[in-house]
Parts: C-alpha cells; sequence; structure tokens
C-alpha cells in the first residue's frame, strides 16, 4: 500500500529523525527514542530496516516496503572497559569502526565477516561470521545483550552486559540471523578477545577433501587453529588457510607442527605469511549469487562436490570458499550463469538439497547485492519447526510490518 | 552434589503448605488462605494418570504419596511442594504422551532431571505432573568425526565425556554437580561452570535437540550441521528453564581436549589483591580456562572438611587453570605466576600431574558442601558483577552481612565477575533464616547496581522471580512473554517459574474448559 502523504508529514515531523524522500523514502533516527517513535506510528506501512547494506541476504529486496528504516545514524560507542572485554555500542556502527576503537587497546570483537563496512547490526541480523568462527564462533556465541525496538515502536532489552548471564530468555539468539524480521536492533553489547601478540597463516596447496582430511589431523593433535579455510575453484586445485594465533614464540613452534602434519596433504609446498588478508574470488568470478552450504564435518567435501557439479556448468568458474573445520562453505557463481525460469535451477537446488536433508545440511541461495535473482526459492524445504517460527513471528510483529517476507516461508 | 543444607521443613509439611513466602508462585494458593479447588486439581492429576494408564509401563507411574514426596524440591530444598503425579517416561514418545494428557487435562508440569538445580526451576507445582527424565539415560551416538554426541537428556554430564574420552574429546560445560547432573537439566538452565570463561556454556555446545513442545507437538531444533534455516529457537529454548517444553534427545559439540593443562594456586593476603590479579591477567591478553577465588572463611570451611592442605594464613586462595597447545601454555603461564608474584601472591603452587591437579581442585570443588562445617544452615547465592568492581562487591557485601549479623564466606568465578557468596545462618536461631534470606536478597541489589545480574548460572527459578523485575522493566517481560506464549500458549510448561507475573496468552487452545488453574489461583491474568 503506497504510503499516505499524512504519514509522510508525520514522520518528517519527528524530532531526532532526518528523511530522505524518496519510493520509498528513508528514515535516519538518530536516537533510540526516535527510532522507537517512527515504529510506534499508527500508520499502516511496512518497513525495511537497512544498515550499511553489505549483506547479500535472501528474501524480498527492501525497496519493497513503504519505509526504510536506515540504522547508520544509531552509531555511537555507549561503554567500553578494556578491562571488562566487553563492549556496547548502538547498532548502526560499522564493525571496522568499533574494532579500530578495541585495537587502540589491544583487543578485538573476534569476528571477521567478509565486509567490516557492514554495521554491528547487520552482522547480528545476518548472523555474520568469517573464517575465525572456528576458535571463536558466530556472532551469537559474542553477543551479550541486545535492545530492540518491536515492530509496535516498544523498546525491550534481553541478556545484560556481562559475559556470564543466564537471567530472563536469551532473545539476543533469536535475533541472531532473524534478517530483522522481529524486531529492529538498537543497541548490542558483546564480549571481546584480546588481540593476540602475533598470528600465521599457512596455506597448504591441496584439493577440499585431503583440506578437509588436513583439518582434521591438525585438530587431532590439538594444535588449535584459529581459522582452517580452503579456498579454490570448483573443489579441485586450491589452499587450505589454517591461521595460528598467539605470542610469537608460540605460533612459530605450532605452525612447524603443522607444516610437518601438512606434508603428506598436500601437492606444492606450503607457504606462511602474516599477512590480513586471505583469497579473493578473482575479478572474473563476479557473483550472480552465492550457495551457502552447511554440512557435519564429515559430509561438507562431498556436499560442495555435487553442488559444483549440479549447479555450474563450467565448475572451474565457481569460487569455493569452506570452513574444513565448522561444516560451511559458500559457493561464488558467476554472473554468466543462465538465469531463466527453464534453467533449471529449483531442480538442480533440490537434488543437493536432498542429498543434505538426511544429516541436516542446508543449501542457501544469497543473492548478490543490485544482480539477477536466482529464479528458485532461497531456502529449500521449511524446518521442522517452521509452525513455531511463524507463532513467534506472528507474536513478535503481529502484522508482519517489519522486513516482510525477507524471512523463509514469506516471514 | 552442591546442595544447600537451608531450612528442613518439618515431616508435615506438603505441598500447598509453602514452606516461605517465596514458594507462593508453586502452589496453588498463596498467602495462607484456604486452597481453592483442591478436588478439581487432584482430579487433574488423576485424569493424566487414567489417560497414561496402558500407554506408559504401570512401573513408569508414580501416585503413591510416599513416593511422589520424594519429588517435593530439587537443590533449593527449603521450598517443597509435592506433586500430583510423577511419570518416568523412557522415550520421546512417551515424554508426548504425558504431555499431550497434561495438555488435554490442562494440567501443568514440571520437567526434571537430577533434581540439582539451585533455584528451584523443577519444584513441582502441587497437583501437577512431574516428568522426571531420570530413565531416559543412553548415550545414542558419539561421532568423532563430526565431533557429535547424541544423548536423552537423563544422561549425566561427565558421562558424555568419558564416552567421548577414547577419541581425545569431551563436553566442554562443566557445572560443579556435573558427576550428577543431567544433559537435560543443563539444557534447561544454560549451565556454565568453572572453564566457561575460556570455553562457554551449554547453549554454545548443543547443535540440536528433539523437543516436546507443552502443546504435544514434537519438533526439531537446531542440526547437526551448522546454520540450520529459520529462528534460532533452540538458541532460546537452552537456558530457559523448562518454560518452553522437553528436550528429548539432545546433541551435543565435543571438544578437543587440550595437549597442555596447566594449573597454579596461589596465596594472597586478601581479597583484593587476587581479584585485581585475576584482572592484569586478563589485561595482559591470556584468557585463562578457569580463574577462582575464595575468601578467608570459604578456605577455613574447606580445609575443615577435606584437609585441603591450602596456604596456610592467606587472605584469599586463587586457582588459575589455563589450557591449550604447549607452547602457548608454557608462555602464559610463566606470565601469570609473575603477575601473581607482582600482586603480592605467596606460596605459589603448581600441579605437576593429574594427582596434584585434583589435590589443588579439592578444596574449590568442596567449597560449597564444606561450609556445613563451619555453620549449621547456609544459603548460596549467585550474582554477577563486571569483573573490575569485584573488589567494590565484595566490599558491599562485607559491610551488608556485617549490618544483618551474619557471616558470608565466598567463593567464585572471579574470571567472568560471577559471585557465589554463601549465608551462613542457625535455623535454630529464630528468624535467622528469613535474615540470610533478606542478606541474599540484598547481595544481587549490590550486583544490578554495580551493572550486574541476578544469575550467572543457577538460573531465576522460583527463587528470584522477584528480583527478574528488578534486572528488566516491564517491556523487557513482556516480549519475554512473546516468546513463553508463541511456545507455550496454554502456560502449562512449568508455569509459575522464571517470571515474576505469570501471565496468559489471550488463546484457550485445547480442550481445557473453564477458567486456568493459575487463573483461579489468582496467579495469572489474562494477556
Amino acid at each position: 500500500m503506497p504510503l499516505t502523504d499524512a504519514v509522510r508529514r508525520d514522520l518528517h515531523a519527528l524530532p531526532d529523525v532526518a528523511v530522505v524522500p524518496g519510493d520509498p523514502p528513508t528514515v535516519l533516527p538518530t536516537t533510540v527514542q526516535a527510532l522507537a517513535a517512527v515504529l510506534g506510528h499508527a500508520g499502516d506501512f511496512t518497513v525495511a530496516v537497512v544498515g550499511a547494506r553489505t549483506s547479500v541476504a535472501p528474501g524480498e529486496p527492501w525497496t519493497a516496503a513503504d519505509v526504510v528504516i536506515d540504522t547508520g545514524r544509531l552509531d555511537a560507542l555507549l561503554s567500553y572497559d578494556p578491562g571488562e572485554l566487553v563492549v556496547r555500542a548502538q547498532a548502526g556502527m560499522p564493525l571496522a569502526r568499533l574494532q579500530r576503537t578495541l585495537a587502540e587497546h589491544r583487543q578485538r570483537l573476534a569476528l571477521d565477516p567478509e565486509h567490516d563496512r557492514g554495521t554491528l547490526g547487520g552482522v547480528v541480523a545476518t548472523g555474520a561470521y568469517g573464517p575465525l568462527r572456528l576458535r571463536h564462533g558466530t556472532v551469537r556465541d559474542q553477543l551479550l545483550g541486545v535492545t530492540a525496538v518491536l515492530a509496535d515502536g516498544r523498546v525491550a532489552r534481553a541478556g545484560g552486559n556481562v559475559v556470564k548471564n543466564v537471567a530472563g530468555y536469551d532473545l539476543g539468539k533469536l535475533y541472531t540471523g532473524s534478517l530483522g524480521t522481529l524486531g529492529v536492533l538498537a543497541e548490542l553489547a558483546f564480549r571481546v578477545a584480546p588481540l593476540p601478540p602475533a598470528h600465521r597463516w599457512l596455506a597448504v596447496p591441496c584439493g577440499l577433501p585431503a583440506a578437509v582430511d588436513l583439518a582434521r589431523t591438525v585438530d587431532e593433535a590439538a594444535l588449535e587453529p584459529a581459522a582452517a579455510q580452503w579456498y579454490g575453484p570448483g573443489e579441485g586445485g586450491g589452499e587450505l588457510w589454517l591461521l595460528f594465533e598467539g605470542t610469537p614464540a608460540a605460533v612459530e613452534d605450532i605452525l612447524g607442527q603443522a607444516r610437518a602434519l601438512a606434508a603428506p596433504f598436500a601437492t606444492g609446498a606450503p607457504r606462511s605469511h602474516a599477512a590480513h588478508t586471505r583469497p579473493v574470488p578473482p575479478a572474473t568470478a563476479d557473483t550472480s549469487a552465492r550457495l551457502r552450504l552447511a554440512a557435519p564435518l564429515s559430509r561438507l567435501a562431498d556436499l560442495v562436490r555435487h553442488t559444483v557439479a549440479r549447479c555450474a556448468r563450467l565448475p572451474e568458474a565457481v569460487w569455493t570458499e569452506a570452513a574444513v573445520g565448522v561444516g560451511v562453505a559458500t559457493l561464488s557463481l558467476p554472473v554468466s550463469l543462465p538465469a531463466g525460469p527453464s534453467s533449471g535451477w529449483e531442480e538442480a537446488l533440490k537434488e543437493v538439497r536432498d542429498l543434505a536433508a538426511p544429516y541436516g545440511g542446508s543449501v542457501v541461495v544469497d543473492t548478490g547485492p543490485g544482480a539477477a535473482r536466482l529464479p528458485a526459492d532461497p531456502w529449500g524445504s521449511p524446518p521442522d519447526a517452521v509452525a513455531l517460527m511463524r507463532a513467534v513471528k506472528d507474536r513478535f510483529d503481529p502484522r508482519h510490518r517489519l522486513n516482510r517476507h525477507r524471512f523463509l516461508e514469506g516471514l | 552434589m552442591t546442595v544447600p543444607a537451608g531450612r528442613v521443613p518439618g515431616p508435615g509439611a506438603r505441598g500447598g503448605e509453602p514452606a516461605s513466602g517465596a514458594a507462593g508462585s508453586g502452589a496453588a494458593g498463596s498467602g495462607g488462605g484456604p486452597r481453592p479447588r483442591e478436588a478439581g486439581q487432584t482430579a487433574g492429576a488423576r485424569a493424566v494418570a487414567r489417560a497414561l494408564t496402558g500407554v506408559l509401563p504401570a512401573e513408569a507411574i508414580l501416585t503413591d504419596p510416599a513416593r511422589l514426596r520424594t519429588y517435593d524440591c530439587d537443590g533449593l530444598s527449603h521450598l517443597r511442594v509435592t506433586p500430583g503425579l510423577v511419570v518416568l517416561p523412557e522415550t520421546t514418545a512417551q515424554v508426548r504422551a504425558a504431555v499431550l494428557a497434561c495438555a488435554e487435562a490442562g494440567v501443568p508440569f514440571v520437567a526434571r532431571g537430577a533434581g540439582t538445580g539451585l533455584s528451584g526451576g523443577a519444584l513441582p507445582v502441587a497437583d501437577g505432573v512431574v516428568i522426571a527424565l531420570t530413565r531416559m539415560r543412553r548415550i545414542l551416538r558419539v561421532d568423532p568425526a563430526d565431533k557429535v554426541a547424541v544423548v536423552q537428556p537423563g544422561v549425566v554430564n561427565t558421562e558424555i565425556s568419558a564416552a567421548a574420552r577414547p577419541y581425545g574429546l569431551y563436553f566442554a560445560p562443566d557445572p560443579s554437580s556435573q558427576t550428577v547432573c543431567t544433559i537435560g537439566g543443563n539444557v534447561a538452565e544454560n549451565s556454565g561452570g568453572a572453564h566457561c570463561l575460556k570455553h562457554g556454556f551449554t547453549v554454545n555446545h548443543v547443535l540440536a535437540a528433539t523437543v516436546v513442545l507443552p502443546t504435544g507437538e514434537v519438533v526439531e531444533l537446531g542440526s547437526q550441521a551448522p546454520d540450520p534455516v529459520g529462528y534460532d529457537l533452540l538458541g532460546v529454548f537452552v537456558g530457559a528453564e523448562g518454560t518452553l517444553g522437553i528436550a528429548t534427545e539432545i546433541t551435543v559439540r565435543l571438544t578437543r581436549a587440550p595437549l597442555a593443562v596447566e594449573t597454579l594456586l596461589a596465596g594472597f593476603p586478601g581479597v583484593e589483591p587476587a581479584a585485581a590479579t585475576v584482572s592484569a591477567i586478563v589485561a595482559a591478553g591470556v584468557v585463562p580456562a578457569a580463574a577462582e577465588l575464595m575468601d578467608a572463611l570459604a578456605v577455613e570451611a574447606a580445609e575443615a572438611a577435606v584437609g585441603c592442605g591450602y596456604p596456610p594464613g592467606a587472605g584469599a586462595v586463587l586457582l588459575v587453570e589455563l589450557d591449550g597447545p604447549r607452547a602457548e601454555v608454557a608462555g602464559a603461564l610463566a606470565e601469570v605466576e609473575e603477575l601473581c608474584r607482582r600482586h603480592g601472591a605467596f606460596d605459589l603452587r603448581r600441579a605437576r600431574d593429574e594427582s596434584e591437579r585434583a589435590a589443588l581442585w579439592r578444596g574449590r570443588k568442596s567449597a560449597f558442601a564444606a561450609v556445613g562445617r563451619i555453620s549449621p544452615d547456609y544459603y548460596v547465592q549467585d550474582g554477577v558483577v563486571p569483573r573490575t568492581v569485584l573488589p567494590e562487591a565484595l566490599l558491599r557485601i562485607g559491610a551488608l552481612a556485617e549490618r544483618a549479623g551474619l557471616r558470608v564466606a565466598n567463593v567464585f568465578h572471579a574470571g567472568d565477575g560471577n559471585l557465589h557468596p554463601l549465608v551462613l545462618f542457625d535455623a535454630a536461631v529464630p528468624g535467622a533464616a528469613e535474615a540470610a534470606e533478606r542478606l541474599a536478597g540484598r547481595i544481587l541489589g549490590v550486583c544490578l547496581d554495580l551493572g550486574g545480574s541476578i544469575t550467572g548460572e543457577h538460573g531465576v527459578g522460583v527463587e528470584k522471580m522477584a528480583y527478574l523485575a528488578h534486572q528488566f522493566s516491564r517491556d523487557d517481560l513482556d516480549v519475554m512473554q512473546f516468546l513463553r506464549c508463541a511456545f507455550d500458549p496454554a502456560a502449562l510448561a512449568n508455569p509459575g517459574k522464571l517470571f515474576p507475573t505469570p501471565r496468559l496468552c489471550g488463546e484457550p487452545p485445547g480442550p481445557r474448559r473453564g477458567a486456568h488453574p493459575l487463573q483461579d489461583a489468582g496467579l495469572a491474568e489474562l494477556y
């Protein structure tokens, strides 16, 4: 339903809210109260919530809503005491800016998603993660407390600002990965970690199945890598990147052990380096879509192999990044992929999803920003608890006004 | 097992005669008034028993009052309520049958594991049903390649680690009751333990659960694979204190056992330098696996109970454990030793083998039970403060104790600011128990004042319901209720726990007729 002029006027009149005209108009609240006032407005309009717009999450695009709420000006640091290893910030703060602040005190949020330009709220809403997930988990494991504004403008906290706390329901878990469909994240508290004084990567040339075996060998030797990522085209030639962090002496010692363990798996000479960068898809592999694969550790290589074979006509054009110690992989598909209705995507995805289902795995389609959508259901078959998920959505957002249809099953 | 000795009610204590006002929420009546509708409620439990006859084996349905009374409390033993019925299912189907029977009769139920919880989370509802999961104690699968185990809820915490040990793996959460408490209870309470500073809580180690919802539906939450699609309902189910359903099969993540473990114990002249040492360790970038602190009174008790031989004359004892790859641990150990010395530590001891490690831990692990040696009764509190204000918190607790004329022994997880003050009292002295409870409550006030939490790991249960409203606003709690209502619209799963104002969800589902029992009892309002 198009936004009425009366609602537009009301939004313009709200204090502490900047409005960028357009269709849909974008509102930028600068305080939590202002955000609550926007959502508390009685008008019957739908809302899309955006941060820095860096994510490639599936579902309905944000432009389909009546009003876009941009959290970019809710970006204050609320409290940070390095001695506590806890930081609180507003949701619109970019992850990179928070990391710069923490780094001044030799600390970090142990979270390294692809885009650190993204906002903290976006990181939580998409459940983002990077290679450090192996050691530190996802944002789910580091979020301590959350203040959210519900669809009716109600401001509600859960969790707290201390690392240990079991009082009340931990709704931060529920908001994590919910793509903004249950509430608008306003303030977030995270546990942070000391920045290790030294870090070294060991890049071992090998195929994906060998990488899985090598990662397991390194794990069994209890060398505790911080990350174990396989990068390469398709699932053949590529490299396993193992990250070791700690004191300089310990890292050198462990790197030596890892190098020895890697020898039988390597197809070339392993290299070590201290670069903060990690391999990125070749420029030619500019993507139209990504497939996010998840499987138990022992099934990941198999699921990747089948997906590459089934979903890519030119396997060498697929860029794979696989967290082999975690059980997740991202396949970046080239723009040149056929995307018409008869391109066979539905069938191909169904086949690999059927393969993954018995062991609880999943294949989710992320759409590249601005790119054409794949003519396929991004999620696959609904999970067992879908009726319960719908009941939760109905309680939190009875009119389904927040990020409508962004989530699975039209939630 | 760490249960508070507490006050033991007289032989006549029964459900409906709560030992203290705090128990009123779990009982059918409140404030000592006449018990309403006793016959009807008993009929409810009887109806459930009838419905289950022939569905569950006869020996799995307990109706004998003497046997029912053995389920009348958990570790918060001064609150006792005899349930109307106890069932002992052995399969998910039997749990489902029991929950369905409760749903159809509109009778509340409480799931129970080993009953070691310290906040009354497993306290029965009078004339309600206790679903005890102690017969579901099979480890269904240990998979070293995927680093997971699939277990039934009645499996004891340490049994999982024992089954995983041959593969060099273990289950990381280690609540101090781990040799008796069950994984189902750990899931309900999101149990932590001494090592959660580095290794996280139960919620970080549970991947999936088969859950019988309060409506009787059976759903899978989470997945053995990472990133299951949909809302993370498992993440909120863990720690929901049994108010969202019953987990009947649990998939846990197994953790690689570290190559090296170092345990260090140091005596300090007082609590403050010991607490400052912990802050300095963390500031130096070392994340210990555990950092435990005991004050002089707690050490005295442990010495009397188990003769742990801790440094004589110490005003505080700090126990630090480090784990990880050898080179990493060796470096960190040197740093920790240096920081201890710099903060005035004396008598530094390092465990050279497993038996020495066990000896260093013995005093700490026995601390709760040990205070029984220096006091007839005690009350275990559980609160959290930001780590950097630990010394201030202890000063304020000391001042409160002095004003109340009571002694407080402090045992705590210093690494994460989780305090366990033990309030010592003698129940034989009139008013002492009440004074102890008041003091314990004021300690929670200190925790909230300092920006902490009313519970770090014991849960809210019935014990802390009233305090939850000090930590959260009405809106905060209402939004939490949205979740409960989505799972349990009829408010049958462990009602009267966790939330200070139990409310109904505005949807009269199922065949229940007439007013809800909670509403009748004046304990709930329509929502």
